[in-house]
């Protein structure tokens, strides 16, 4: 049963066995005193086996790889897909009901340092439609 | 020089396998507490001024926040669940700036609160108590 991770996640370096050791990649960070450090990420794609790819499919970090695993889990490609979202935005702080509806509309992406948004697919078309309509109701 | 990092975009993530999970529908997050410790070292043939003197130790932050709660998310779940078996357990906390920030908290207690009102979502609220330095 395997299952493939649908973007990189931060790893616990005091939790890893042999097996998940070898799945592990660095990327530059900071420590809390601002000092650079490297930081343990499992990267978009790492594949998960046996009841941890199962686990990570219920929270919408991974999707099934094979068909044992999309069995097990239970669920249809769409309540993946809405699993998977919801998860993206959680994990990216997109808490505000109005920007989780953007997100998945694909207006956006997340946000910026300076709290703007990083557009999405769909920002012009979103825009284009905004202003189409306050032109409308002058 | 600093930037005002907004508070928007802030994750807590919960270490579940070796895989720092996103805490998800999150509403607020406070990190508290984390103080050195201070005891009173004012003698009778001291100066007006009272003294205060470090004990050596470092009270450890609680983490609180609230979330919106559903009772069949798998993380919420696996809180739960720590929360009633409980173990030592890493969080990672992630702010919305560019550079991703090692902050690791070790929980040790562990609370969660459920509330339901007719005009609110069901929300809950969660309690994560540290041990040790974070790292």
């Amino acid at each position: 049963m395997q299952a493939a991770l649908n973007l990189d996640q931060f790893c616990d370096t005091s939790k890893l066995t042999p097996e998940l050791a070898e799945l592990v990649s660095w990327i530059p960070g900071k420590s809390r005193d601002g000092q650079a450090v490297q930081i343990a990420v499992y990267r978009k794609g790492t594949v998960f086996s046996g009841p941890m790819a199962l686990q990570l499919c219920r929270t919408g970090q991974a999707s099934p790889a094979d068909a044992e695993c999309a069995e097990a889990v239970g669920m249809t490609p769409q309540e993946l897909e809405v699993l998977r979202v919801d998860y993206e935005m959680n994990a990216k702080g997109i808490n505000d009901k109005g920007d989780r509806e953007l997100y998945r509309a694909g207006v956006i992406l997340g946000y910026n340092a300076d709290l703007s948004y990083q557009p999405g697919p769909n920002w012009d078309k979103y825009n284009a439609a905004k202003q189409q309509l306050q032109e409308t109701e002058l | 020089m600093p930037n005002k990092v907004p508070s928007k975009g802030t994750a807590l993530l919960m270490e579940i396998s070796s895989v720092y999970t996103a805490f998800p529908q999150i509403t607020s997050l406070n990190i508290s507490g984390e103080k050195a410790e201070t005891f009173d070292s004012s003698t009778l043939d001291g100066s007006a001024h009272k003294t205060k003197t470090h004990t050596g130790y470092i009270d450890t932050a609680t983490i609180t926040g609230e979330c919106f709660y559903d009772p069949d998310d798998t993380v919420h779940a696996a809180f739960i669940t720590l929360m009633r078996a409980p173990a030592a357990r890493n969080f990672k906390v992630t702010y919305a700036d560019a550079t991703p920030l090692s902050e690791i908290y070790s929980g040790c207690g562990y609370g969660f609160d459920k509330t339901a009102s007719p005009g609110d979502g069901l929300k809950g609220s969660f309690t994560i108590e540290t041990s040790g330095a974070p790292s």
